[in-house]
């Protein structure tokens, strides 16, 4: 075997080490390229295992090979310290953003209540102005008497039910359905044409 | 000079030489930089090193104070980087003095000087780096 060649066993996988890992260090430095002094700095850590891995069979000199390794080492220190710095900063960022979004929501909740409030009493100023009573009297009196005249419609129904029952003529039957229904009509249209007019 | 120690340097010569070139191409004004800034894409924030590429480009140009304005450690960096090419070609170039100091002594002084020129030069990113 060349003993030139033996001395030289891994030397190229060296040199490439070195160098991938010397430009990795500033590159790993930087926020904006630490990445790619990552990919560099790997890079270089492989190549320089190899080439030692290779000199060490050969018995060739290795000096230069572990200072491309410790050189790539550095470089990935660097680039990785940079990532996680980077990666905690996103983080807070994120958080600070979520706390003002909800803080946001909280004054939009406040603040949606408040002028649901105002609304609500501008309309009831309105309405006393026009009906002369509160509100909410009138819509209690108005719920009593549609309660009550529900009971009478369903009394209605009921009697009318006992009458059909003792109806023997058809025709009777059918002219009182047709009372009931116009009754119910013109009791509907009377009041959307009250609806309607407001 | 052994081969190793000329490879290295003719290497390292040409890596400046390309980044030089990449900075040259692309120009400063419509910011198309391919390599994108990681951080600001992550955080939406910028960083100590926002705006060195456009930089770069400006110091391509000759037009020194915008590039000052896009990164006021632009100027610094980049020369560093061609101070680097500069010591690499002198390397180069003066085999016979490297050869009467010893390679090895000489080696050992380029390491340590030029890593203190890049501590100097990179000082503020290193801060940035260590302050989490």
């Amino acid at each position: 075997m060349n003993a030139s060649s033996t001395n030289t066993a891994g030397m190229g996988l060296g040199i490439a080490g070195l160098v991938l890992g010397i430009l990795s260090i500033p590159f790993g430095i930087m926020g904006c390229t630490f990445l790619f002094g990552l990919v560099l700095a790997i890079l270089g850590i492989t190549l320089s295992a190899v080439g030692y891995s290779q000199a060490r069979q050969a018995n060739a000199q290795t000096g230069l090979i572990i200072a491309a390794l410790i050189i790539s080492i550095v470089g990935f220190g660097f680039s990785i310290t940079r990532m996680a710095n980077s990666l905690n900063q996103s983080q807070i960022i994120f958080e600070k953003a979520r706390d003002k979004v909800e803080k946001i929501q909280e004054n939009a909740e406040e603040y949606g209540d408040k002028i649901g409030e105002s609304y609500e009493e501008a309309f009831e100023e309105g309405f006393k102005s026009e009906y002369g009573d509160d509100l909410e009297a009138t819509l209690d009196q108005l719920e009593k008497d549609l309660e009550s005249l529900g009971d009478e419609i369903k009394k209605a129904g009921v009697d009318i039910e006992a009458d059909v029952k003792d109806f023997t003529d058809e025709d009777q039957a059918r002219k009182l359905g047709k009372a009931a229904g116009r009754a119910l009509r013109e009791f509907v249209d009377e009041l959307n044409d009250t609806t309607d007019k407001e | 000079m052994t081969h190793v120690y000329q490879t290295i340097n003719i290497v390292l010569a040409s890596c400046i030489i390309l980044i030089f070139i990449y900075y040259a191409v692309f120009s400063p004004d419509r910011s198309r930089h391919p390599i994108p800034s990681v951080h600001t894409l992550i955080t939406g924030e910028p960083t100590a090193s926002t705006g060195l590429s456009r930089g770069f480009s400006a110091i391509m140009r000759f037009r020194f104070d915008e590039a000052r304005n896009y990164n006021i450690y632009s100027i610094r960096i980049f020369l560093f980087f061609l101070i680097q090419f500069f010591v690499r070609i002198v390397i180069l170039l003066s085999g016979q003095i490297v050869a009467e100091m010893g390679q090895s002594r000489f080696v050992m002084l380029d390491a340590l000087a030029s890593g203190a020129l890049f501590i100097f030069c990179f000082e503020p990113f290193l801060r940035d780096l260590l302050r989490f």
